[in-house]
């Protein structure tokens, strides 16, 4: 076969089409990426919305919510201590020696208070082990528990409910007047601070965590964001 | 003379062998085409699961895709560790352990109560009926007065007043709820209803056997010392004093220049 027969290679027609094709997909993709990887790699996708399954079926749309039990009489070292502690079983059986004793939901629970061995709740806010997080220091500075942790008074199961992200850690640090209350209502899940006539709420806030911030005397900015404050 | 222009033109639309294509714009291959159909499909599936994800709970773990340092092989508080029967990675105190400023060598502030040797040769323990030191002299001078009550109001309202009740008469949510379940005939109820700590009983009762209360427990109640540090146990023994007080004082009890309050 001489190299004139040899049939060359021509692209086919319908290659016409690659062009605009190809124009689609790359925009397309160009789109498609960044929101995948922006949307996809959030903490509000990858981390906001879990709730582990407990070993005990405790709510606190009940304790908290309908009954109104204060965060801090379980939770009783969030004032003094960096950790704020999952209840001893002994807390529980204050009131369950008495109070539903024979409740299956409780059997997890009795069978801790009687063998000692303490239940194993699943943390749920887990921050990385390398960030420093205080609960006394943001509490008695005036930090409500609902705008880290949502709206605990209605969760039958708790779930993370905010990002706990760096951003959104800093977000506060610099602006705390929009989050700040006073220290009495820490623990009040729908705390609004009072608005004079005419004024808006977040414009109520802001006055109001304005004069909480120079009153609890909390840093400036540039301590508030410095590296070393949350990373020691 | 440029290289090649001895040449002759090659004849792109015609070549050596004459026409090679029709001119028709023929279309895509099927197989492009279904690639491209079951790509945009599919492109929406991880769409559909981070959608999921920003609108809905999971129990299962969180997807971490960068560890870092994020979690170290240290062991913080109330973490597990295996290496231990029980699981705790926090242990508990060797018996006879004394933590720093536990000593507790006051038995009145940390106890309330001294034991003293009966007639017939047991101890028995006898209650304080006054403040320790310590307290009452907080409670003596009018600057520290009010912190300390309000202290006291502060943590009656957060552990007292579940079952006891704000004005401290034993009607709280807890005792509400407990005494609906008992009389709906709900199974395991042993409630038996708190005290009225403003009556003459409580009324009578020593300041050390209030506090003593408060720490281990009394009939239903069970202990709250892990949750209540003793100074405001105390804080928490003058504020029902105030309730006792407040709840059965005369109006002449006002002081004048707060008179106006009461019309």
């Amino acid at each position: 076969m001489n190299a004139s027969k040899r049939k060359r290679f021509l692209f086919p027609r319908w290659v016409n089409f690659a062009l605009p094709v190809l124009i689609v997909a790359v925009l397309g993709g160009g789109l498609y990426a960044p929101t995948l990887v922006t949307f996809g790699f959030s903490s509000s996708t990858i981390d906001v919305g879990y709730a582990p399954i407990q070993p005990v079926a405790y709510s606190h749309a009940l304790h908290a919510g309908e009954l109104g039990i204060d965060c801090r009489y379980c939770h009783s070292s969030v004032e003094n201590a960096g950790f704020a502690a999952i209840p001893t079983t002994q807390v529980c059986m204050g009131c369950h020696t008495s109070v539903r004793n024979v409740s299956e939901k409780l059997k997890p629970v009795q069978e801790s208070w009687e063998t000692g061995k303490p239940i194993e709740w699943v943390k749920v806010h887990d921050l990385p082990d390398y960030a420093f997080f205080n609960h006394s220091a943001h509490v008695n500075s005036g930090v409500g528990c609902v705008s880290c942790h949502g709206r605990v008074d209605t969760m039958e199961v708790v779930y993370q409910a905010e990002r706990l992200s760096m951003s959104w850690c800093i977000d506060c640090h610099r602006n705390p007047e929009k989050h700040l209350r006073p220290r009495d209502q820490v623990t009040n899940m729908q705390y609004k601070p009072e608005a004079k006539e005419g004024e808006s709420e977040l414009a109520a806030q802001l006055r109001v965590g304005k004069e909480i911030k120079e009153k609890y005397k909390i840093h400036d900015e540039a301590y508030m964001t410095s590296c070393s404050t949350c990373h020691r | 003379m440029p290289a090649g222009a001895d040449q002759p033109k090659f004849d792109y639309i015609n070549g050596p062998a004459g026409v090679l294509e029709d001119f028709r714009l023929r279309k895509l291959p099927p197989i492009v085409i279904y690639v491209a159909i079951v790509g945009a499909v599919l492109s929406w599936i991880p769409l559909a699961l981070i959608f999921r994800a920003r609108y809905n709970t999971s129990t299962e773990p969180r997807i971490h895709f960068f560890q870092d340092m994020d979690n170290q092989t240290k062991f913080r508080p109330q973490d597990d560790n295996p290496l231990f029967a029980d699981n705790r990675a926090m242990r508990p105190a060797v018996a006879g352990a004394v933590a720093r400023g536990q000593l507790n060598e006051d038995d009145h502030f940390v106890n309330g109560y001294s034991l003293v040797t009966a007639s017939n040769g047991s101890q028995e323990p006898q209650f304080f009926n006054r403040f320790p030191q310590s307290v009452q002299a907080q409670l003596d001078d009018p600057a520290t007065a009010q912190a300390l009550l309000l202290r006291g109001q502060n943590r009656f309202n957060i552990y007292c007043a579940a079952c006891h009740g704000q004005d401290g008469q034993g009607k709280g949510p807890i005792h509400l709820r407990a005494d609906e379940l008992t009389r709906n005939g709900v199974q395991g109820m042993q409630w038996v209803a708190p005290s009225n700590l403003v009556d003459q009983d409580r009324r009578n009762r020593p300041d050390g056997h209030i506090y003593n209360t408060i720490t281990n427990g009394i009939r239903n109640m069970g202990s709250y010392a892990s949750q209540i540090a003793p100074a405001d146990r105390w804080a928490i023994v003058a504020y029902v004093r105030t309730l006792q007080f407040a709840q059965s004082a005369k109006p002449e009890a006002v002081p004048a220049d707060k008179q106006d309050v009461l019309k």
